[in-house]
């Protein structure tokens, strides 16, 4: 049986998807349901493939990373197969785990404009109306940034503000009411002396 | 903007180049700044335009941040943008302001620049687009 064979290019990153269409789903003969492997070839970089696992644990890795770039946290991603990491010269550092007993893993520096590239190959792979593949487990998992007690600086941020303003208006308050006092009791020796 | 916009059929919430205008004033940075109630589907128009226009413009925003990877052996690209935004900023921008100040200031501002330019790289596409809705969604 032929297997079929599509790739999604952009500029310096080129995905190769092979597989065969499921026929159980009465699939067309172009369409890939089954992917059997996947190579993903940048330039100046070795060649990455394998099998559908391990296309779902990085093209989940990558739009993880993706959704922490947008939103400002390009921290350390940690899987188990691929970390991602931002360098100070802010290029992408990829460590690739083989799954294969006493094989090294292989590090990759990617710049920016590969890392969009690589990225933009993933998206038009889920945009593939030729490949019939379950993306609902790989989704960006965005976190909304709502009011979290974990993080320390946001609950100085909340409590400061309440806080000094209360104190500033005990200060302002007790100063005032001090001077209320002096005042009441200058204003009775007064009427005292004025009876004397 | 404004031919993009029509041809995503835009027409209805952008009749004309001013429409468009008046919305970018609500951006409280600039100079000419408005404050007026963006409805939501004028944001969603508005993110339709920025995601298609980050396609068309993909080759060059990759040309750039090429140039800034590369920043020792070329980097005449990434200082032509570099320079001209912080131009575009300095005639556009309130630049009274101290955010806008961080804004023009070349050497701070380079990684603020960096991460826009990636935010639109990754922006280019129906996916892109759904990125930074949320992104934004949860300003």
């Amino acid at each position: 049986m032929l297997q079929n064979k599509y790739t999604f290019t952009q500029s310096s990153a080129e995905l190769e998807i092979v597989g065969l269409p499921d026929y159980s789903k009465s699939d067309s003969e172009k369409k890939i349901s089954i992917i059997s492997k996947w190579k993903l070839s940048i330039i100046d970089q070795p060649d990455i493939e394998g099998g559908l696992d391990h296309l779902k644990l990085i093209l989940q890795s990558f739009y993880k990373y993706s959704s922490l770039i947008i939103l400002g946290k390009e921290e350390k991603l940690e899987s188990k197969l691929i970390d991602i990491n931002l360098d100070e010269d802010g290029l992408h550092n990829l460590l690739l785990k083989s799954t294969k007993p006493q094989v090294e893993p292989l590090k990759l520096k990617l710049g920016n404009a590969e890392f969009t590239d690589v990225l933009n190959c993933f998206d038009q792979l889920k945009q593939s109306e030729n490949i019939s593949f379950n993306f609902q487990t790989i989704s960006s998992s965005y976190k909304k940034q709502g009011f979290n007690l974990r993080n320390k600086s946001k609950l100085k941020n909340v409590l400061y503000p309440p806080l000094l303003a209360f104190l500033s208006i005990s200060l302002i308050t007790s100063s005032l009411l001090y001077l209320y006092e002096s005042n009441q009791k200058r204003n009775e020796d007064i009427t005292l002396k004025s009876k004397f | 903007m404004y031919s993009l916009s029509n041809k995503l059929s835009y027409q209805e919430i952008f009749p004309n180049k001013v429409s468009i205008w008046k919305l970018r004033c609500n951006n409280p940075l600039r100079k000419t700044f408005v404050s007026n109630n963006l409805k939501y589907y004028e944001f969603d128009a508005l993110l339709n335009i920025t995601s298609e226009m980050a396609k068309y413009l993909y080759p060059y925003i990759r040309s750039i941040l090429h140039s800034l990877d590369n920043y020792n052996s070329r980097p005449e690209l990434w200082n032509d943008f570099h320079n001209r935004l912080i131009d575009l900023i300095k005639q556009r921008f309130n630049t009274e302001s101290i955010l806008v100040k961080k804004l023009i200031n070349f050497e701070n501002s380079k990684n603020f620049y960096r991460k826009i330019l990636l935010i639109l790289a990754i922006c280019q596409s129906e996916d892109g687009y759904d990125r930074l809705k949320i992104y934004l969604l949860n300003l």
